[in-house]
């Protein structure tokens, strides 16, 4: 009190110490409208501003490494799907290039193009999604409603080749499970079409949108050395000013054949991760038209059955899935089972760096850059 | 006198009745409109026809929930809020003019009148959330008083060069001053009047982009969180009753009221009041929310001193002309 | 960690920076764009589909409802192995038939618990003989958990909703393309098209009867058409044993027993096995399932077949979805005259 009074003079020392408010602690879900599933968020408040936060992970924990130990890769394949249950096929593709590498077997170049196009389908709804709900996040009503509308096209061409809009199931050991069916083609162009005009109103509509930019500039910056060390991984390190991207890095599903550009941001803040999404639904109409025009003849299945054993060994394989990278750490014994399987997701990496990005923040802010990191539970937990 | 007295009762009716059934018309309007504008249909089964017997469905619905009062909450403060935030809103009616001397009670101070019960709501927001006990309601409760008290002022500011403006605080002299509209003339004063005006409706109602007290994705309801049933609803009724009310003062002060050829004045009256209330609902769910120290530093800083410039502008153009 | 040295492209958010600059010369337009975009979309109309007055088309191949063939399941239980969710309950016992040297599958009870079931296909996939068929119909709900759990006779049901597979796109595999063309062909019908396990047998049962008879065989294009690729399938069918007549009608005994199977099927056992087709009923040739004429493909194998179930139960032969007297008017004719 006595340095009080010399450093800040008395008047403003009475009225510190008059004035001085507790901190809170303030649960964030588990369940909550905003936290995209059963994330727990306990910050610590100090009236609106945050000390600290930490989110607490597990509550939906489902043990797919553990249960993934037990079933035969078709099995495996349907049960990843719910792993992050927006955009299903990107995360049973991981999977089966893991067990076709072990396996040394070579899958057609049709099967190939046919994964890409669904991957880049899935990746259109994931991401006209995430650009609806944000604006929930936000607080605007209407958004969200545009972004599942969007989104349904997509799926309506995954129902139509898959049979399922979600939890599609329909990527093999050795290929996917059937060819596309007829009039898939000319479905296509008008639906990218659509989407490419959809992302010209998302410019519109929220991100001219004055409001918009000012919740979201500046908030939640993450440098990229922060980043790397945490290891986010997706459209967050992106917008974070450094273009990885495993599609690139890693030649898996012949996308090195394919000219995209990986945009990337210059702040890494909420504002700039929005924009980085949108600009990678325009990059996957670009990839999805390149691959249609690829499509080569041919068998899409090598034809491996039903008994298939992969061979022993391990292996890592990553995907950029439309959360963040997807790996899987496959160790086999020369089993239908694999002995461990390690899933890498995304998400769960996005969400450790919440400490660091929550502090010295709002409680508004908490929400638009939960939102912002755009992250699945199912994802965090497994 | 004896008949004004005998009338009084019968006043009090009539504005009560018309302030509980505007709602439905708003309700209805709120869910077809906003549903639209999300490309989607709203409501369409209730009532046959396209759903218009929604509202009576939502109030039937409500009313027969439980009434639920958590144990740790201050009962007597947590029961009596919804009743003090409904009041003072359907109490605006009574000196809204619909056509001249169609009033319910005709006051030289109703401006006055208005603004100061608009205030009120204030108190019921704060009873609602310290009563509660709980955390989400107290910081919800915090935001919702700060943001009403800042946006009172641009409010009565922008009424207050009307006032000026007309030379009266009767809400039906306003009107017959207005040979034009004052949302247009005197420019720029008027306009600025109307848009601090405007933008003070959204806050006092705590409605989107100023509906941080309320934000669903943070603090779930913010103060009305530990409320169910009719409780619950008294308090969106009250917010209801207050749309519809400041629409009222709205097209009074700006937009000429019941003025315009042709039609009877109280069509125009409720067109214009219709047209207020669908701008509120389109902007209401169109744009994000501000956070909370931004729309305390839009109140403050800007719309504040510009409110008093345009206080004092009016000064000078009434001095000089 | 040090970022590394990566190409950095940030010109693309260049680009929207620049326009936002380039807006944002009067301030709050950009509330004025939102309201635009959403007044538009208030003008324009929605996109609800009203379900259940209109309902959409849904493609093919959507997975709702799993339909049961129960005639072609040899209660193999892959399908009940393979399910993730273990919703599958099947029970049967083996059956010693007379005059076969290893017993045989008889199911008893078939169902698809829903509640549980994740529809991920793995079933409809490793069933060797056709037996589960997926179909778009998803309006099965239920006020209870057990009403959730599809008997066989509820999944038998489910045949009707059954779609023939869509046709592939026009570059696929040709061979695949083929296949899918029979299979699309064959379940135009619904899935009376499927080669149905009951009656292979009972043609390879009438085949050895007439053979051991000393009767002359039927015409070889029976044993091999109702003998086809699936190999799976053959290794059902018993070896040959001493056939008789007898043996025929004690055969009858257990399939009478068997529960759920349509009546025409026991009946078709008991007839005797001669070849001769019967009288004529109508101007229609009585067919016989079991002797089919040779030389015909599969898809009119399988019409005749249902054109025969029709007959025998005396009831007018069905129009739709294919009109089957028209459709197998030339064979008709070519097995009269």
């Amino acid at each position: 009190m006595a340095t009080d009074l010399e450093t800040k003079g008395y008047i403003t020392a009475i009225t510190e110490r008059d004035m001085a408010t507790g901190d809170m602690v303030l649960n964030i879900g588990p369940q909550h409208p905003s936290t995209h599933g059963v994330l727990r968020v306990v910050a610590r408040l100090d009236g609106e501003q945050v000390i600290s936060a930490e989110p607490v992970l597990g509550y939906m924990h489902r043990a797919f490494e553990k249960l993934a130990e037990q079933r035969s890769p078709m099995q495996n394949t349907a049960l990843f799907n719910r792993l992050d249950w927006v955009s299903g096929f990107c995360n049973e593709v991981p999977y089966c290039i893991a067990c076709e590498k072990l396996a040394g077997i070579e899958v057609p170049k049709r099967a190939q193009v046919q994964r890409v196009i669904l991957f880049e389908l899935t990746r259109l709804a994931s991401h006209a999604m995430f650009c609806g709900i944000y604006g929930l996040e936000l607080g605007a009503l209407t958004p969200p409603m545009y972004g599942y509308r969007d989104r349904e096209y997509a799926l309506d061409l995954l129902e139509m080749c898959t049979g399922q809009r979600m939890h599609t199931n329909w990527a093999r050991i050795g290929g996917v499970k059937e060819d596309f069916p007829e009039g898939f083609y000319e479905r296509i162009p008008p639906i990218l079409e659509y989407y490419r005009t959809r992302i010209e109103q998302w410019l519109e509509f929220l991100i001219d949108n004055d409001i918009f930019v000012k919740r979201t500039r500046g908030i939640g910056v993450l440098p990229v050395d922060v980043a790397l060390d945490y290891g986010v991984s997706g459209p967050n390190l992106r917008a974070s000013g450094i273009a990885v991207d495993a599609r690139k890095e890693e030649e898996y599903l012949g996308y090195m054949d394919y000219e995209f550009e990986v945009p990337v941001g210059n702040r890494g803040d909420c504002f700039d991760r929005y924009v980085q999404r949108v600009r990678e639904m325009w990059e996957s109409c670009n990839i999805i038209e390149q691959a249609l025009d690829d499509l080569p003849p041919g068998a899409i299945n090598t034809g491996v059955g039903r008994t298939f054993k992969v061979p022993a060994g391990e292996i890592y394989i990553r995907a950029d899935g439309p959360r963040g990278e997807n790996g899987y750490y496959l160790i086999s014994t020369g089993a239908k089972e694999p002995y461990r399987l390690k899933i890498r997701t995304g998400s769960f990496s996005n969400v450790s760096v919440l400490p660091y990005l929550l502090k010295d923040t709002y409680l508004p802010d908490i929400v638009a850059i939960l939102g912002s990191l755009d992250f699945v539970v199912g994802d965090i937990d497994r | 006198m004896s008949e004004s007295l005998l009338l009084l009762p019968v006043r009090g009716v009539v504005v009560f009745l018309v302030a509980l059934l505007s709602q439905i018309p708003l309700l209805y309007g709120l869910l077809k409109i906003s549903a639209h504008q999300m490309d989607r249909l709203g409501p369409m089964y209730p009532g046959r026809f396209h759903g218009i017997g929604q509202p009576i469905a939502e109030f039937v619905k409500w009313i027969q929930k439980e009434d639920i009062v958590p144990r740790t909450a201050d009962a007597p403060v947590f029961r009596l809020a919804p009743l003090v935030a409904l009041l003072p809103a359907f109490g605006v009616f009574a000196v809204i003019p619909v056509a001249p001397g169609l009033v319910g009670a005709e006051s030289e101070l109703a401006l006055l009148f208005v603004l100061a019960l608009s205030a009120v709501g204030a108190i019921a927001v704060v009873m609602a959330a310290y009563a509660s006990q709980s955390k989400f309601t107290l910081v919800g409760g915090l935001r919702a008083v700060g943001q009403i008290i800042a946006y009172e002022l641009p409010l009565v500011l922008g009424a207050i060069s009307i006032a000026m403006l007309a030379g009266t605080l009767s809400l039906t002299e306003i009107v017959e001053a207005q040979a034009i509209p004052y949302a247009l003339w005197p420019f720029p004063f008027g306009a600025i009047a109307f848009l601090l005006f405007v933008l003070s409706c959204f806050a006092e109602v705590l409605w989107p982009p100023f509906d941080m007290p309320v934000a669903e994705s943070e603090i779930i309801a913010g103060p009305y969180t530990e409320y169910s049933g009719m409780r619950f609803i008294f308090f969106y009724m009250s917010e209801f009753a207050h749309v519809i009310a400041l629409s009222a003062v709205g097209t009074l002060l700006f937009l000429g009221g019941w003025r315009g050829p042709i039609l009877p004045p109280v069509i125009w009256f409720v067109l214009k009041v219709s047209a207020f209330v669908v701008f509120f609902i389109w902007a209401r769910f169109t744009l994000p929310r501000l956070r909370e120290d931004q729309l305390q530093k839009f109140a403050w800083k800007l719309l504040i001193p510009l409110g008093l410039v345009n206080v004092l502008g009016i000064a000078v153009f009434k001095v000089l002309t | 960690m040090k970022a590394p040295n990566r190409v950095t492209d940030d010109s693309a958010i260049r680009e929207v920076e620049e326009r936002q600059r380039r807006r944002f010369k009067l301030p709050a337009f950009g509330i004025f764009e939102s309201m635009k975009v959403t007044l538009r979309t208030m003008l324009s109309k929605a996109v609800t589909v009203q379900y259940p007055e209109e309902r959409i088309e849904l493609p093919e191949r959507t997975r709702g409802v799993i339909a049961l063939l129960e005639e072609n399941c040899t209660v193999c239980m892959l399908c009940s192995k393979d399910c993730p969710c273990w919703c599958i309950y099947i029970e049967g016992h083996k059956v010693q038939k007379p005059g076969k040297r290893k017993p045989v599958n008889e199911l008893d009870r078939f169902a698809i618990d829903y509640g549980l079931c994740m529809y991920c296909g793995i079933c409809v996939e490793v069933c060797p003989f056709d037996a589960l068929h997926w179909s778009p119909y998803f309006e099965y709900n239920s006020y209870t958990y057990e009403g959730m759990i599809h008997e066989s006779d509820v999944l038998q049901e489910w045949q009707h909703h059954v779609l023939p597979p869509p046709p592939l796109v026009a570059d696929a595999d040709p061979k695949a393309q083929e296949l899918q063309q029979v299979a699309h062909d064959k379940r135009l019908d619904g899935v009376w098209g499927v080669i149905r396990e009951q009656d292979k047998k009972d043609a390879y049962r009438a085949a050895e009867t007439a053979a051991a008879a000393g009767l002359a065989p039927p015409t070889a294009g029976v044993s091999s058409d109702t003998l086809p690729e699936e190999a799976p399938a053959s290794s059902a069918v018993q070896a040959p044993a001493a056939p008789e007549p007898a043996t025929a009608a004690e055969a009858a005994a257990p399939q009478a027993a068997e529960p759920a199977t349509t009546p025409s099927d026991t009946e078709r056992v008991s007839t005797p096995a001669p070849a001769a087709p019967a009288a004529d009923l109508g101007d229609i040739p009585r067919i016989d399932p079991n002797n089919l004429p040779d030389g015909i493909g599969p898809v009119e194998r399988g019409r005749l077949k249902k054109l025969a179930e029709f007959q025998h139960r005396g009831e007018a032969p069905p129009t739709d979805p294919v009109d089957l007297l028209a459709v197998l008017k030339p064979i008709l004719d070519q097995m009269r005259g």
